[in-house]
């Protein structure tokens, strides 16, 4: 059973690493800490296997935990960019075309800048996008219909 | 301005074009490499916190019995029940009703379900077998899932075995064994007591008319010859005093372990890690009745 479970861990986590990546990197715009986010969380996965429910939502499950995991160390840098490292990390470029949309989603807030992202730029569905962020499903729908109300707002006032 | 969908449509493309590190998969191959050793030694570290939860078992067990009795309250019951006052009682015999035995190269049980027969009915008895029923069951179905589960690859073994300890005219007190051993081993024992007169499993707090005041002077006395054992030899340790003052012995339970034996004295038994360290073993103190004779039910 735990070898079973921790292989298909495994090898889930080595086929969606880029997805997995990707996910982590959009919080922290760093090479480094998204592959630590990704690392840790897969740690913590291989350790917690006995959470896993159902193995056939172990995708989400992922998801789920890397996305705690980069948050985390977002927090985290929060905290110490409140010194001097605040500027090497405000260098980061932003190398997105819509500069502003890009910004808007960023400033919505948690959960439901994950909840867009997870449903626009990993293209989940609203079903799987509520397991990820382990909110019931109609929560879900009536927060981004409202996260994009809110972003169409912001681009307006930029304009 | 275009519309939302289409503009989350494009940035969609900027996200997913952000570059994957070329290293990234190998590292995270590694990574998982190293948790997977240190989760199966941590894995073999806990098995002792594993058998924890047998603990936990044992605990649910004391509850049920917990919840069984309403009390023999006469001195002269519990003075007979201690040997002193013969009395024609009921005759109780421990007989091996089930046995469970297996072998194979990682594992190993031999265990025992006893169960008390009487020449009359006993509500007591019953109650007894079926509380030794259920949580023998519950061991070996343990056993059998770890046998399942560690696969030949590590040692497994479970001991079931019983004695009765106590046997008066009144009284008897079954103890009930069990010993799991894997990395490292557990053990654990439950008492079953019985006044035979009044047909009735008896729990420690049973015993006191003022069940406060009785587990207090049980209590005190054990903390007094803890102190007393550390004192004198320093390979001995219990918890009290400790710098954990929440961890510490404070009082026994109402539902502690305990049987009586032919003088009357009050043996009280802890499970492994509830009074000291897993090195400790099982712990036994012997109270005098004298210490507690005042507040005996009367």
């Amino acid at each position: 059973m735990r070898e079973d479970l921790q292989q298909q861990i495994e090898e889930r986590l080595l086929d969606q690493y880029p997805r997995l990546y990707r996910l982590a990197y959009s919080y922290l715009k760093n090479e480094s800490d998204a592959q630590d986010a990704v690392q840790n969380g897969a740690c913590k996965a291989l350790r917690g296997w006995r959470s896993v429910q159902d193995a056939r939502y172990l995708d989400t499950w992922l998801y789920r935990i890397v996305m705690n995991e980069a948050l985390t160390l977002l927090r985290a840098r929060q905290r110490w960019s409140q010194d001097e490292t605040a500027l090497e990390n405000e260098s980061v470029e932003d190398t997105y075309e819509d500069v502003d949309l890009h910004r808007a989603v960023e400033a919505l807030g948690e959960p439901d800048r994950s909840i867009v992202t997870l449903r626009y730029f990993e293209e989940l569905s609203l079903k799987e996008v509520a397991q990820v962020v382990d909110m019931p499903l109609n929560s879900v729908k009536s927060r981004l219909y409202r996260a994009l109300e809110k972003l169409r707002g912001m681009l307006k006032e930029e304009n | 301005m275009k519309n939302l969908e289409k503009r989350l449509e494009e940035l969609k493309n900027d996200y997913q074009s952000v570059p994957i590190p070329e290293d990234g998969r190998e590292r995270l191959k590694d990574a998982m490499q190293k948790a997977k050793e240190e989760i199966a030694m941590n894995e073999r570290k806990n098995h002792q916190n594993k058998n924890h939860s047998l603990f936990r078992r044992f605990g649910a067990l004391a509850a049920a019995l917990a919840l069984v009795l309403a009390l023999p309250n006469s001195n002269a019951q519990v003075a007979r029940a201690m040997g002193e006052l013969p009395v024609v009682g009921t005759f109780f015999r421990a007989v091996t009703v089930r046995q469970f035995q297996y072998e194979d190269e990682g594992a190993s049980a031999q265990v025992e379900v006893p169960e008390l027969r009487t020449n009359s009915d006993s509500s007591a008895a019953e109650q007894v077998n079926a509380d030794v029923a259920r949580y023998v069951d519950g061991l070996t179905e343990e056993f059998r899932s770890r046998v399942q589960e560690l696969d030949g690859q590590a040692h497994t073994d479970l001991t079931v075995e019983y004695e009765v300890v106590t046997d008066t005219e009144d009284w008897l007190t079954l103890r009930l064994y069990a010993e799991t051993v894997e990395a490292s081993g557990a053990q654990f024992e439950r008492y079953y007591n019985i006044d035979k007169a009044a047909d009735k499993v008896v729990q420690l707090s049973d015993l006191f008319s003022d069940k406060d005041q009785g587990l207090k002077l049980v209590s005190e006395d054990i903390k007094r010859q803890m102190r007393e054992q550390m004192k004198a030899d320093d390979s001995v340790s219990y918890f009290l005093d400790s710098d954990i003052p929440e961890d510490d012995f404070h009082q026994v339970k109402d539902d502690q372990n305990f049987w009586l034996d032919s003088n009357g004295n009050l043996v009280v038994c802890f499970d492994e890690y509830e009074v000291a360290p897993g090195s400790m073993g099982l712990v036994q103190f012997t109270v005098e009745r004298g210490v507690f004779a005042d507040a005996l039910a009367k």
